[in-house]
């Protein structure tokens, strides 16, 4: 699994993920997800377009990224999320905990909304 | 392909291999000809399942090996993940406050949806084992007949003429008519959906976990089916799946495949067969008496709502079904020494009276070492069944922990406890379930791999037992007892998640 991150001129940290998140790999979002969540003000946006298999343990690095940064008033969102990653955020209802989005133009444009379009 | 397919695959407990079980199941599920969603549902689940072994099945530092094993047959893609380590927790996450977190439990959710059938089973110092199984896709009645071929039987149709019947086993070419007859009869709402797949009613067949009579027309059309299912292969049966096409109806074809299988049955050795007919009507216990079967138990909420009965109902059902449970003997059974709860003896005794087994009463013991248990969860019938095939000093534990996680995690909207009657431990076990909320249900003759098994059961849903209707006074008195019983141990219930 690989993981890519930068600063976006939008003002948030943009990490793109690319290979199978499972509870070895998951580790290193986690650690990426601290960096920048501290980096960006909590505002960080994830790059699930390459992303091909999510496991609980990826869910759950997620959920606590979600929480620490809305704590400090910012949001973890996601965008590319397809096939069956985007079966596994749908059934266990974590579609209403991280806000999915299309794209990232998508992601950036409802930026302000506390919620986003969530793909079926 | 050969019946079975089986591999196997032995990794050390290190999260970095996890990539390499995946592949595993990937690769089985390509041999299996799982479609890409299912083979994904799959590696999801084997993959939670071997995260769990890893992270909680051994002692930290300690260097150990789980296994993968697969099995392909005509009816599945089972995996099996065991290791010999430490019991399981279906609800165990070290990252996780249970009581505030909403997804307690997530990488078992995640099984339990992504996988058609999972067992638990603890083997005692043997190790423990999860089971996933994703039915193999091949075609369905549906898809192999056209659409007039399956359409539904409707009430007012003209009688066949008169002719003469044979009762026969089924043979590979009768399991598609058989399809088509369940189809016709009861829609796609039949909780047995292997009775929709002409492939797997062969396999089940040729394996001998299902006894297939079939019963044929003059013209050689398959008119009708009962069926004596032995999915453990043990001493005893349950009868089932029966279906007759109503232009066949009132020849007595139900009653001769019956007795047809009950000489099968005795043929290959079996001691007895048990069937549960329901309680929302009562012709079906009407035939089992007819049968000379006896009542033993009763089975509250056993049956999903959507199941539509033909004839005796034409509606969906207010609420899960709940069934009786009858047994009959096919063979001379020998005295047996059993150790009933002492608050359940009386009723016990009554019950071994009505189904003519002579008992001895034990004096219930201590019990010294570790259980052993097997859990399902039948998620297309939606209830859980718990099975003790050892009484340990973890037993009470074990069952409180699966019983959480069953309703909690999996929603189970029931559950059914077996404890072994055989085994001088099980009265004490009894009385520490009942304070989680399991009552009594009866008697399971042979239902545990060394003799009977006392019945409990656990309800999460509610039930209006003054709609269940029986039809023999035992099993009315049977009735009221349960339902004393499930009042009772509302009260002393300790467990206040379910």
């Amino acid at each position: 699994m690989k993981i890519s991150a930068s600063h976006h001129p939008g003002g948030f940290g943009l990490l793109d993920v690319v290979g199978e998140l499972d509870a070895f790999t998951s580790e290193d979002l986690a650690s990426a997800l601290k960096e920048w969540i501290a980096k960006e003000a909590g505002r960080v946006i994830l790059n699930f377009t390459e992303v091909t298999f999510l496991s609980s343990a990826g869910l759950r690095v997620l959920q606590k990224a979600q929480k620490d940064s809305r704590a400090i008033g910012g949001e973890v969102r996601v965008f590319g999320v397809s096939g069956h990653v985007a079966k596994v955020f749908a059934i266990v209802g974590f579609d209403r905990l991280i806000p999915i989005f299309p794209t990232l133009q998508e992601a950036l444009h409802d930026w302000a909304s506390p919620k986003g379009t969530n793909p079926a | 392909m050969n019946p079975a397919t089986r591999a196997t695959l032995t990794l050390a407990n290190d999260l970095r291999l996890l990539s390499m079980a995946r592949a595993f199941v990937r690769e089985m599920a390509a041999v299996a000809e799982l479609p890409q969603d299912d083979a994904e549902a799959l590696v999801l689940a084997a993959d939670e399942a071997c995260t769990n072994s890893i992270q909680h099945a051994f002692e930290p530092g300690e260097q150990e090996t789980f296994t993968l094993e697969a099995e392909v047959t005509p009816v599945a893609l089972t995996i099996s993940v065991r290791d010999r380590g430490l019991p399981f927790n279906v609800s165990l996450d070290s990252q996780r406050d249970v009581s505030k977190d909403v997804h307690v439990g997530l990488g078992s959710r995640l099984i339990e949806l992504s996988a058609d059938d999972v067992r638990w089973i603890n083997h005692g110092v043997e190790g423990k084992e999860l089971r996933l199984a994703k039915n193999r896709p091949h075609g369905d009645v549906t898809s192999q007949l056209q659409p007039d071929e399956l359409k539904r039987y409707i009430e007012s149709v003209d009688q066949a003429p008169e002719q003469t019947y044979s009762i026969r086993r089924l043979q590979p070419q009768d399991a598609i008519k058989v399809a088509q007859c369940i189809y016709r009869c009861y829609g796609y709402t039949y909780p047995n959906e292997d009775l929709y797949y002409p492939d797997r009613i062969t396999h089940l067949n040729q394996t001998s976990r299902l006894v297939s009579a079939v019963a044929v027309a003059e013209n050689g059309e398959v008119v009708g089916h009962y069926a004596l299912e032995r999915p453990d292969l043990g001493p005893i049966a349950e009868t089932g799946q029966a279906v007759v096409s109503p232009v066949h109806r009132g020849r007595r074809l139900m009653e001769r495949m019956r007795m047809f299988l009950e000489e099968e049955g005795r043929a290959m050795g079996l001691l007895g067969i048990f069937s549960q007919p329901v309680t929302s009507h009562p012709v079906s216990q009407k035939v089992n008496e007819s049968f000379g079967s006896h009542v033993c138990g009763i089975t509250l909420g056993l049956v999903p709502r959507s199941f539509i009965f033909k004839r005796a109902l034409t509606e969906p059902l207010h609420q899960r079904e709940s069934t009786m449970l009858y047994f009959k003997r096919l063979a001379p059974l020998p005295r047996i020494t059993i150790f009933p709860p002492h608050h359940h003896r009386n009723m016990i005794e009554r019950i071994y009276d009505q189904i003519g087994i002579p008992v001895d009463i034990g004096e219930s013991g201590i019990v010294a070492g570790a259980g052993r248990m097997d859990v399902r969860y039948h998620r297309s019938w939606g209830f859980a069944t718990i099975r003790v095939s050892r009484v340990g000093i973890d037993s009470a534990i074990e069952i409180r922990r699966a019983l959480r996680d069953l309703c909690e995690i999996v929603g189970s909207e029931s559950v059914y406890l077996e404890l072994p009657l055989s085994q001088a431990g099980m009265p004490d076990l009894c009385v520490q379930v009942e304070e989680e909320g399991f009552f009594f249900g009866g008697v399971g003759p042979h239902f545990a791999p060394d003799g009977d098994t006392l019945r409990l059961q656990f309800l999460a849903t509610d039930l209006d037992l003054s709609r269940l209707q029986t039809v023999n006074p035992f099993g009315g008195e049977l009735l009221r007892y349960v339902s004393a019983e499930r009042t009772r141990v509302g009260k002393y219930r300790r467990s206040e998640s379910c």
